[in-house]
Order: C-alpha cells, then structure tokens, then sequence
C-alpha cells in the first residue's frame, strides 16, 4: 500500500491561497494602513467642508478708536464696551489694527460677564518696524495682530479694552473688531496632516527612502 | 501593530477635531478668572483696580 505523502501548506493570514502568502503578509498592514488612511482623510475632509459651510462668522464689535495723547509712558487708556451678546459653542477672533509706524502698542482684552463673575483675559501686543541696514531694507512684524478665544458660555458680555503706546504723547488711531464662530481651516489642515503622518512615513519607507 | 496603533491615533485625530469644531475651542493663550465679588458691588467693574497693568514692550 502505498502511503500517501502530506504536503503541509502554510497559509498566511488573510489570504486563502498557498504560496502567495509571503508577499501579501508584507503588503496587507501596507495596504490597511492607506484605506483607513483615505477613509479617515475623506471623512475629515467631510467634516471640515460641514464646519466650514456651517459657520456662522458674524462682527460682534467693530470700533476705531481715537485715543489721546497719555501724560506719560506708564499710562493706559481704557474703554468699555456696551454688553456684547455672545452665543456659546461659538469661537471669538479678536483683531487690532494700528496706525503705528516704527514702533508698538499693546492692548489688552477683558471679556467680562457681570452676571456670571466670569472674566476670560488676553492680551494682543502690536509690533512694526522697519528701516535699512547695510543697504538692504527690513521689516519686523505688522501693525496688526489677531487672537482666537475659545468659545465662551452664552451671556452678555462688556469687553474692557486698555491700550498703551510706545509714542504715547501722540495720538493713535486702532481699531478694534471682534467676530464670533469663525470658521479654522487651520485646524482642518492640521487635522488632515496629522492623520497623514504615518501613512507618509509608511510610503517612504516602502519606496525605500530611508536606505542609505 | 503601526495598523492598530494608527487607526487608534487617526481615530482619536479626527474625534478631537470634531469637538474642537464643534465647541469653538482654540488653542490659545487666554485666561479665565472669576471677577472678585466687590467688583460687582456698586462701584462695578469700570472703576475696578484690578485690571491688567499695562505693558512696557517694543524694542
């Protein structure tokens, strides 16, 4: 009787076929990896596209402020806002815009609810300047200068605004706006490489570009 | 393994941008502070000395 001699097959996970199986265990966390990676991107993607359209960016307080010379360089000028009505899941911006030439201002932000005790503070430093040396002209900074605040709880709010100047014995024109739920495509975009990261470093080091 | 770690890590990328968008939170520098209860008394916060002090800043 002639015994009956028994092939072992070796199969590899994921994939029925015999001899097929070392190439596919290499390729297939490959391959997971960039489907969930398109999956993933096409939903952020997705999401973005929502939060963006979905927005609703509206000016909350837009007022140029003329301000009088100051005693001296110590000195602030501060302002109070009539009440603001703010929503909440709502981000803020905050923009200053100053006439200064060749030197900075300050301006410091209190969001104030009266009724709750709450204060949500944040400063925004303007710098510009600008001149030449060696032959080559430079500048440093704008005369401008934004912040984003996290969303604040539903209320009114009054915003205490203090500013200070460098040539404080002239006057300066500022002006300050404040919007509310402003769309970030910062933060898509940085969603959107973050989960792009590995998947990069994944094809990189497929295509061998990490061999000397 | 880098398959589960991702997925775990892309998930938890994509959950956070969510609630970031969906709250409006920002990663910036402010600060919250309760207002001290005589700031409401009948003075109010306008004639409250506790604000900022100014800044001495520029080059």
């Amino acid at each position: 009787m002639k015994k009956r001699k028994s092939k072992k097959v070796t199969k590899s996970p994921g994939c029925g076929r015999p001899g097929f199986g070392f190439e596919m265990t290499q390729l297939l966390p490959y391959k997971l990896i960039y489907l969930a990676w398109g999956a993933m991107f096409a939903i952020t993607l997705c999401l973005g596209v929502y939060f963006q359209s979905s927005a609703e960016e509206r000016i909350v307080y837009s007022q140029t402020h003329k301000l009088e010379p100051l005693p001296k360089a110590e000195a602030t000028h501060v302002v109070f806002t009539d009440p603001i009505e703010l929503k909440s899941r709502q981000n803020l911006e905050v923009a200053v815009n100053a006439g200064i030439d060749n030197s900075w201002a300050w301006v410091g932000c209190d969001f104030i609810n009266e009724a709750s005790g709450l204060v949500e503070e944040f400063e925004l430093p303007v710098e510009y300047y600008y001149g030449t040396e060696g032959g080559e002209s430079w500048t440093e900074g704008r005369n401008s200068n934004e912040t984003y605040i996290t969303s604040l709880p539903a209320g009114r709010y009054t915003l205490r605004i203090e500013f200070q100047w460098e040539h404080f014995n002239f006057p300066l024109p500022i002006t300050v706006t404040v919007k509310q739920g402003v769309a970030r495509t910062l933060h898509l975009f940085l969603a959107l490489l973050g989960i792009s990261v590995i998947p990069a470093f994944v094809f990189m080091r497929q295509m061998g570009w990490f061999s000397a | 393994m880098l398959y589960k770690i991702y997925l775990t890590l892309g998930f938890a990328i994509v959950l956070f941008y969510t609630l970031t968008a969906f709250f409006g939170y920002e990663y910036g520098s402010s600060q919250k502070r309760r207002l001290p209860d005589e700031a409401r008394s009948l003075s109010g916060i306008r004639s409250y000395s506790y604000w900022h002090d100014g800044y001495q800043g520029g080059k």
